[in-house]
């Protein structure tokens, strides 16, 4: 489970995070949305442990995430940035030193690398360099990157915002086939309604640093919810 | 001087900055890694090898030469008067370089790199890797200047190495023997060596550069 208690963040003396709670159980995906500055991407760092509260704590399974320990929590983390960074290697290669970084043995790490790299449909283009895909090919390494590790917990910043209609509900199924087949928690912000519609168990709304609503089901669900509630 | 003196004295000049960089780079680039991603005393650090790299060559050639001579704590070495000890004069002038471009230059990768490898790497030896992967295009910059500045060095080798003729004489201490001799021609001719030398690492690392970024 993922659990953000309180979290206010602050840049220059502005707040961007004013005191945020959220909770992802595992098996379970939680999208957050909002409009552009409301701290969506902010809230993902810190729960991706790269970027540390002011005030608050994050904890995962129950345990409060310190920056002395952090190591080892991020070995159970995948977390994909908002713009789909790639390492200055090869694809083939941004995968499989993902895996060699987090310590998995070189001959699994290659399978895994290969395993993860035809499931996004970039297998035929593992040798070329990264640097040189398109912004959606980008996306979809990211993606493959994350899944290769295997993660207890997963972190994505818009992972279909470059992504062409196929390619984008290719990722979803694969997402939500794996956060079911591991039992992983997944936090997912997003400005797609069909993204939220075909992945949220639970959506939370931030706006302004606040989380301003948090329904369950599909937003027509919650729609509903409210008026006949 | 003849051509094979002033072969000798290329090829000394060659090999010693090559070497004291070759040492520098190897342990200036983990350090300056390290000091980029170190949470604490980062500052400190910083201030500490900023500083450093603004160290006067002779400064640094003095308490070489005290800690070096005879009577000093490490005249058992028999350093002094040495390639060697030009060497090691070297590497101290150039270590602070290396690993305080190295640590800018990791500092000045963008924030979204930092933080995915920060997110990848749990191992520290591998998140060195990829950093400085990341990196290289100003990795073999900060070498470079580290290169430069050893070639160009005059005031700690004169000191260590003593300026002794076919044994530590190089390019720079060689350039202040003529001229002090009076023998301006020889000294001219050595500058343009020295500048022709210059320019042909400068060449050699562009090649690099280019190559790594292809």
């Amino acid at each position: 489970m993922i659990e953000a208690r309180g979290l206010v963040k602050h840049y220059g003396g502005l707040p961007v995070l004013r005191g945020v709670d959220l909770r992802a159980e595992r098996g379970e995906v939680v999208c957050v949305v909002g409009p552009n500055g409301a701290g969506k991407s902010t809230l993902l760092r810190i729960l991706a442990l790269v970027e540390w509260p002011d005030q608050g704590a994050v904890l995962y399974d129950g345990v409060q995430a310190e920056q002395r320990s952090a190591a080892s929590l991020r070995a159970r983390i995948a977390y994909v940035p908002q713009r789909s960074h790639v390492l200055s290697l090869s694809v083939r290669n941004n995968v499989l030193f993902a895996l060699l970084a987090r310590g998995v043995p070189l001959g699994e790490a290659a399978a895994r690398a290969d395993e993860a790299l035809k499931a996004v449909g970039l297998y035929d283009l593992r040798g070329r360099r990264a640097s040189a895909l398109s912004g959606g090919q980008k996306q979809l390494l990211a993606l493959a990157r994350a899944l290769a590790l295997q993660p207890e917990y997963l972190l994505l910043d818009e992972p279909t915002a470059s992504l062409d209609p196929e390619n984008a509900r290719r990722v979803r199924e694969l997402l939500r086939e794996y956060v079911e087949a591991k039992r992983a928690a997944a936090v997912v912000v997003s400005h797609s309604m069909a993204e939220v519609r075909e992945l949220a168990d639970k959506t939370v709304v931030l706006v302004n640093g606040r989380v301003a609503a948090t329904y369950t089901g599909t937003p027509e669900e919650a729609v509903l919810a409210r008026l006949f509630a | 001087m003849d051509a094979a003196e002033l072969l000798l004295i290329t090829g000394l000049t060659l090999r010693v900055s090559l070497t004291a960089v070759a040492f520098s780079s190897a342990l200036g680039i983990p350090l300056g890694i390290l000091i980029a991603t170190r949470q604490r005393y980062r500052r400190v650090l910083a201030l500490v090898v900023n500083t450093a790299m603004g160290t006067p060559p002779v400064l640094l050639g003095l308490l070489l030469y005290l800690l070096l001579s005879r009577q000093g704590p490490l005249g058992s070495l028999g350093l002094l008067f040495t390639p060697e000890g030009m060497v090691l004069s070297q590497f101290l002038l150039t270590l602070p370089i290396t690993a305080g471009l190295t640590a800018s230059a990791v500092e000045s990768l963008p924030r979204e790199t930092r933080e995915l490898i920060e997110s990848l790497a749990t191992r520290p030896a591998f998140k060195a890797l990829l950093l400085a992967n990341e990196a290289k295009p100003q990795l073999l910059a900060a070498s470079l200047t580290a290169l430069a500045r050893a070639v160009s060095e005059v005031g700690s080798v004169i000191i260590v190495g003593g300026n002794i003729r076919y044994h530590t004489r190089v390019l720079t201490t060689a350039i202040v023997y003529y001229t002090n001799a009076g023998e301006f021609e020889a000294a001219l001719w050595l500058g343009a060596v020295l500048a022709l030398v210059y320019l042909s690492l400068n060449a050699a690392a562009l090649a690099v550069r280019a190559a790594v970024r292809e």
